[in-house]
Parts: structure tokens; sequence; C-alpha cells
């Protein structure tokens, strides 16, 4: 029997059967509505969390370093950076990422599928902070930090389009070329609708990783949580570092979160 | 922003710190193996247990997931900020990420024997631990293989993460070169660290195909 | 030809298994003793206090429409499936004390799917049992070796083969060679011809028998195929809803005989000229040879194959020949007197 070529599946909370979470793909269940009642579990959650993080941070007292890194203005303010950069990420990944995919397994350029993944799988193995590090030397601000994540973002999201496209069930697509419909019109109903649920999981593997890996970019000015959390780690600060790492934690889930509605929302009922 | 006059060329930062970047690289592979070691008998253990019912499989994978969507940054700074600084709080971090791949693929690699095979050998009086060990995990072993070949490429990148921790591994050399952004040597730094990490995933990747080769029963490759 | 009733037979004595021809060792009887399984939340069992004495070496067909329990009780047998309540002895065992993994190791097991272990050589699956329990080397390969020439696949070609690179009626084969390797007493078959092509179904159907007329073990087997019910069947067992026996015994004996409505609808049609299979030409008395021969047929051909070619022919009569030479003739008539004769009371061999 084939392998099972596993991306990392950022999945979170859904209830999927073990088979499913190992293609990598979380289809919500057959005709269900896109969010249910369960699925504000997440955002609850994140929510009661994030007071008891508050609360705690108020009933200790802090030091001059510690108020600094935990302000509340100066969080807000990293937070919000931290999510312009993850979805700025996420969105130009998809569009760099899912047109290539397109592009590399069409009829005259099926040879190119093996390759290009291959080489997707080679790129990955780069580490993401040795990046950051290298476009530091050259670079810094936002869209330093926002190029070089795409860029690694794009291999995973491209490789998940790639191998989703080629998963479109042959059958279907001879029976509709042998109804007459041009390749295009192929492309647009039958191959990307049936491959949305696969692309849809690369592009919230990219914005989890997103998430997961501006933080490193603390030192390229791009804004975020990075610089809070390494200020308080440099500094030797238990509460804060607690604190701003458990944010970071919240808001990858979020991002999880938001990710998967949307990918609900664009999966054709037929396939939801 | 930075000229090339600043510090030395690449090649001869690296023949300079051969030594330490080989020690460097050492402790990166050695740290990796140790954490997909660890991360393969428990995860195995995990699937074994729970790969009969659908109640078990669900939870333990959506648990695995929930972990893995958390960045390896927090996870850290949490373990940080409870536990402090060292192995201790890299461990366990390490290990948890690396499970996912493989306990969800033994899991999926275990339950999908086929039922005829299964039921014409209970038939013939295969008993239950020969009926896992003799059929089921052959069986599911290439599945289970692909997952510790993710879980290892995974481990590889993480650990350069976890060099803010305890300065083990080649993530140091990413580290001090964000942290003098600029200064001397700090490209050559971050080249170094972006090459090896990329050899030791790649070596790791190799190895694996190569133990798929001599390990896949010639019946499954056939 | 064995006894007929519209009843079981009576209970054989048990006792030490005989030795077939082969050697090997030959069926013991099987007995089931109000066997009923129930499963919870379902209001009718799916078996219903079936008994019934499988004699040694038979083959038995159990048939029935689907859902009515015949794998089910069949699974019983092996304790695939525990019983609810109920006995079952084989060879004068109760076998529903015994283990029963160890239990399954003493007995054939051929399924529809066939189900060889893919990663194992075919020597290796057929090896299955025997290893199981504990045979020595030697004799391990030596037996493999026997089986897959018993069952027409020569052991140079097969035995290193593995599964996959088989056909489904080779594959079938090698199950049944795994299944009689640790030379078991008595077999459970489970549609086993199912998953092939008809003509190959036929051919193993044929092979089958003469294996068993030289290995005399004793067979459940189970179909919902009533005409391999009739070719195969020593005696065949009709089961209705809840494995209840609407009818047990020969094939002839239910053709001529339909015990119901039931039965009757399970036989479909032409269960007149099914009969005719059952009995040859030669025992009937012949009319003489006619001076002109316009067709023939030996002695040892059926009824219903002679009956076929005087109908092909335009015949009403036909040479009947011993050995090539014409020893007399019959015709239609004798025949359909024939059917008539032996409707009314039961067949006789």
């Amino acid at each position: 029997m084939s392998e099972t070529a596993t991306a990392p599946s950022q999945a979170s909370g859904d209830p999927t059967a073990a088979e499913t979470a190992a293609t990598g793909f979380t289809a919500a269940k057959q005709g269900q509505p896109v969010l249910s009642l369960r699925d504000l579990l997440t955002p609850v959650m994140v929510v009661v969390v994030g007071v008891l993080l508050y609360l705690n941070v108020q009933r200790h007292s802090l030091d001059r370093i510690e108020s600094n890194l935990l302000d509340g203005t100066e969080l807000r303010a990293a937070t919000l950076q931290h999510i312009q950069v993850s979805v700025t990420i996420a969105l130009l990944v998809v569009c760099v990422a899912v047109p290539l995919g397109i592009l590399v397994t069409r009829e005259r350029t099926r040879k190119l599928g093996g390759p290009v993944i291959a080489l997707a799988n080679l790129g990955q193995a780069a580490p993401s902070l040795g990046l950051l590090a290298l476009v530091g030397f050259y670079t810094i601000g936002f869209w330093a930090v926002v190029l070089i994540l795409t860029a690694y973002a794009a291999l995973s999201v491209l490789r998940n389009t790639i191998v989703g496209l080629q998963q479109v069930d042959s059958g279907m697509l001879d029976a509709a070329r042998g109804m007459g419909m041009s390749p295009t019109a192929i492309l647009m109903r039958v191959e990307l609708p049936t491959a949305v649920p696969v692309i849809g999981a690369g592009v919230r593997t990219a914005l989890v990783l997103a998430v997961g890996t501006v933080p490193l970019g603390y030192a390229l000015d791009a804004g975020g949580l990075g610089l809070p959390l390494f200020g308080a780690i440099k500094t030797n600060r238990p509460l804060a570092t607690f604190t701003i790492a458990v944010m970071i934690a919240l808001l990858a889930l979020l991002m999880d979160w938001l990710g998967g509605v949307l990918q609900r929302a664009a999966t054709p009922r037929g396939i939801r | 922003m930075q000229t090339s006059g600043n510090g030395l060329p690449f090649s001869e930062y690296l023949s300079q710190n051969r030594d330490e970047i080989i020690l460097h690289t050492e402790q990166h592979a050695q740290l990796s193996l140790y954490c997909i070691l660890i991360a393969m008998v428990l995860g195995l253990l995990i699937a074994v247990a729970v790969y009969r019912s659908p109640l078990g499989t669900n939870f333990t994978i959506s648990t695995a997931a929930v972990i893995f969507t958390l960045p390896s940054v927090a996870l850290f700074g949490f373990l940080v900020s409870v536990v402090g600084y060292g192995l201790a709080s890299v461990f366990p971090v390490v290990v948890a990420y690396a499970m996912l791949p493989i306990v969800r693929n033994s899991i999926v690699g275990l339950q999908s024997a086929d039922p005829a095979v299964l039921d014409a050998a209970r038939g013939m009086g295969v008993g239950s631990f020969r009926m896992l060990w003799q059929i089921r995990f052959p069986i599911a072993w290439p599945v289970i293989l692909a997952g510790v070949r993710v879980a290892a490429q995974l481990t590889v990148g993480i650990v350069a993460i976890a060099a803010f921790v305890t300065p083990v591994g080649l993530g140091d050399y990413g580290y001090s070169s964000l942290d003098n952004l600029g200064s001397v040597n700090t490209r050559s730094q971050a080249l170094i660290c972006i090459i090896f990490v990329a050899v030791v995933a790649l070596a790791f990747d190799a190895v694996f195909v190569v133990i798929r080769r001599f390990t896949t029963p010639r019946g499954s490759r056939v | 030809m064995s006894e007929s009733s519209a009843q079981q037979n009576k209970p054989e004595q048990g006792g030490p298994a005989t030795r077939s021809d082969q050697g090997g060792k030959a069926g013991v009887p099987i007995v089931l003793t109000d066997l009923t399984k129930r499963y919870p939340g379902q209001p009718k069992a799916a078996v219903d206090k079936v008994s019934m004495h499988i004699p040694a070496g038979e083959i038995v067909v159990f048939v029935g429409p689907s859902g009515c329990g015949k794998t089910t009780t069949m699974r019983m047998i092996n304790r695939m499936i525990e019983p609810t309540s109920g006995t079952i002895e084989i060879g004068g065992e109760d076998v529903t004390k015994l283990n029963d993994v160890h239990l399954r190791r003493r007995i054939g097991y051929v399924i529809q799917q066939i189900g060889l272990i893919p990663h194992l050589s075919i020597a290796q699956n057929v090896a299955l049992v025997p290893k199981l329990l504990k045979w020595d080397k030697k004799r391990v390969t030596a037996r493999v070796d026997e089986m897959l020439t018993v069952v027409g696949l020569d052991p140079e070609q097969y035995r290193h083969r593995y599964p996959r690179q088989l056909s489904g009626g080779q594959q079938q084969r090698v199950g049944v060679a795994r299944a009689l390797a640790a030379d078991p007493e008595i077999m459970l078959m489970d549609e086993p011809f199912g998953a092939v092509d008809p003509i190959t179904r036929s051919r193993l159907q044929d092979e089958f028998l003469s294996l068993q007329q030289t290995l005399k073990k004793t067979i459940v087997f189970v179909t919902h195929d009533f005409d391999e019910a009739l070719k195969l069947g020593d005696r065949i067992a009709v089961l209705r809803e809840g494995s209840e026996i609407a009818q047990f015994d020969t094939p002839e004996a239910i053709l001529a005989n339909p015990a119901d409505d039931f039965v009757e609808g399970f036989i479909g049609e032409g269960a007149a000229l099914k009969r005719l299979n059952f009995e040859r030409v030669d025992s009937l008395a012949l009319d003489p040879a006619p001076e002109q021969s316009r067709g023939s047929v030996d002695v040892s051909t059926t009824l219903h194959a002679a009956l076929d070619l005087m109908v092909g022919k335009g015949l009403r009569s036909i040479t009947v020949d011993r050995d090539g030479r014409p020893v007399g003739s019959i015709s239609i008539d004798a025949i359909l007197n024939r059917v008539n004769a032996t409707g009314a009371d039961a067949v006789e061999a």
C-alpha cells in the first residue's frame, strides 16, 4: 500500500478521523453549516485563558523591567503587529504557492511535479531562524520579515497544492473532458474545488507557521511579540516570559481556528 | 547596511572555526537523534494502546494536533519560565512535536490492515500478540516510517530554535547573528546556521531512505 | 450413495479419526446441539437453537438467503463468534470449553476474500499453522511443497512468490493449501470460490471435489448459490432466518421432495431437470440398441446430459455405449418415467 506522505498538519480541535488527519486535510462533515456551536469552543477558551493571564499578572507586583515588558499598550500594539505580519505572509503565500502549484500540475508540465516537490522538501530543510538571520544582515523591517517567511512557508503550501491537485480523481477528470469542458473550465470548476480542502489546510499551516516564526525575527524590527518575549528571556523574567509565551500560543490557536473557519467556508457544499 | 569589509569572508570563517562548528553540528545531530528515538518509542506505545478504539484515537490525535499548533518558541518560553534554562526545557517540547506525525501515522498504519487478512489469520489460530507483531506491524511499517521521517525533519528544525534555551546545536549561530545584527561575521554565522542545519536534515533523510529500502518486507515492495 | 430421509441421520459414534486414502487425517463428525447466538439489543436470535449432526468425511453445505445466519453458525464452530448457548462437539469433544486460539489451529479455515498475508511469501503463508504448531523445519518445507502440488501449483514456481503476484484463482488455491497444511480433521469454508470468475470457479469446484475424494475431511461449506450446493454437497442444509433448518438432506432428496415452499423457492426453476444430474444412464433398464445409431452416449453419462443431447439433436432415443461399443439405448420416455417414479418417494441410489 502507498505511504502516507505527510506534511505536518496544523489541524487543531477538529474532530477528524485519524485518516483525514493523516492526509493533512480537514473537511467539515457533510452538509454541516460553516459555524456550529462547538466551533466557538476555541475562541471562548482563548478569551478565558487571556483573562486568567491578565489577572495573574495583576496579582504580582512587577519590577521596572517587567512593567515595561508587560505594558498593556505596548503588548496590544505588538499583538496587532504580529497579526498583521502573519496575515500578510499567509495572503502572499496563497498568491504565490497556489498559482505555482497549478502551473506545475498541468498536462504539459506534469513531469515537473515530482522535482518541484523534491525541491520544496529541500528548501524546507533550511531553518527559518537562519534565514531570518541572513536576511537581517542585509535589510530589516516589515517587508524583510514578510518576504523571507513567505518564501519559507510557501514551500509547504506549494507541496500541499501540488499533492492536492494530483489527487483529483482521474475518473472525474475524464468525465469532464468527455463532456467537452475546456481545460480552464475543468481547472476552475472541477480541480480547484476538489483540491480546496488540501489547499485550505496548507494555508492554515502557513498562517500558524507564520505566527510561530515571526517571533524569531525579533531583531528585524518588524514588530510582533518576538521582541518582548526575547526581552523577557534575556533579562530572566519568568513571569513576563510565561505571559508572553502563552499569548503567542493563544494567538496561534486563534489564527488556526480562523483558518479553519475560512477553509470550511471556502469548501464547496458537496464536499463539505 | 553592512559592508562586506567587516569580518572574514565566509570560507575563512569556516576554516577558522571549524572545530567549533563541527562540535555544534554534532550536538545538533545528537540531540535530534535522541529526541526522535524517544518520540518513536513513546509514539508507538501510544499508538498501540489506542489504535483499536475510535474514541482513544480521536482524543490522542486531537490532543497532539493542538500541541502541534502551538509555536515552538511559545512552548520553549513557557517551559523556561517554569523549569528554567537547560535541556530539561528542550526535550519535552521537541519530543512532543515529533510525536504528532509518528502517532498519527502509526495509528493509521495499524488500522489499515485488510480485514480479510486479519479474519483469515484469526481463523487459523493466530493469537493477539502475534497478530499485532507479525501481521499488523509489518503492514503498517512503511506508513510508520514515513511518519518518523517527517518527524525527523521537524525535529532538526526545532532543535535549531531551541538554542535560545540552552546554547546547544546550530541554532546558536542563528541567535548570535540576530543578537549582534550587522556586526562582524554575523553573515557567516547566519549562513552556517542555514547550511549546516540543512545538511543535518538531509543527512537524516538520506538515512531514512536507506532504512526504508532495507526494512520494507519484500512482499510489500513487489 | 448415502441414505436418505427428510430428517437428520442417526448420530454416528464419535471416535478417533480414521486415515484417509492419502494418509492424512480423515474427518470426524461435528455435532451441534441447540446452538444459539443472540446479539444484545436484537429481538430475534441470529442463530436460534440449531441442532445438526454432520457426519464424518462429508461435505455439508449451508445454503440460505443473506442474513439467515449460515455464516454465523459456521463461525461458531471455530469460535470466531462465541455461542450464546448450546454445544459444539467435534469428534466427540466439546469445543466450547477449549482455548479458542488453539482450537482454530486444528481447523481449516477458508474465506471468500482469501486473506493471504501480503508481506509473506506463498510458502510462508502456507506454512503458517504448521509453524504455530511448532513442526520442525524439514517437515514444514516438505508439507508446503506437498500442499502446493495438491492444489495444482508447482512449488518450484510459486513457493517464493508473493500474493499480489498471483491471480485470483491462484490465490484461492493457496488459501485452500494453507487451510490443509496442518492436516486438520475438519474444514470451514465460507463462499471460498465466490471471488473468482465463473469459469475458474467451476474448475476450482471440480478440483476440490476430486481432492475431497481422497482426503475425506469433514467440511462445512457456506454458499448462497444453490447450484454450487447441489454440485458439491453430500448433504445440504437449507436454512431460514435464525439459521433454522428448513431441510437437511441429500441433494437428490431435496430436489425430489422439497420440505416446503421456502425450500422450493430456493431450488427455483428446473428442479426436475436438475435431479437428472444425479443419475447415470446405466441406472435405467436399457432398451435394445437400434440398427442405426444416430447419436450415442456412454453409460456413465448423467441422465441430464443424455436428455440434453437428445433434445439438441431432435432424437427420441439414443444409443448407449460401454467402452465404445453399443449395449443398448434409452429414450426420452424412459427418462420421463424414471422422474415420475421417483418423484413421490425417496430417490434410491
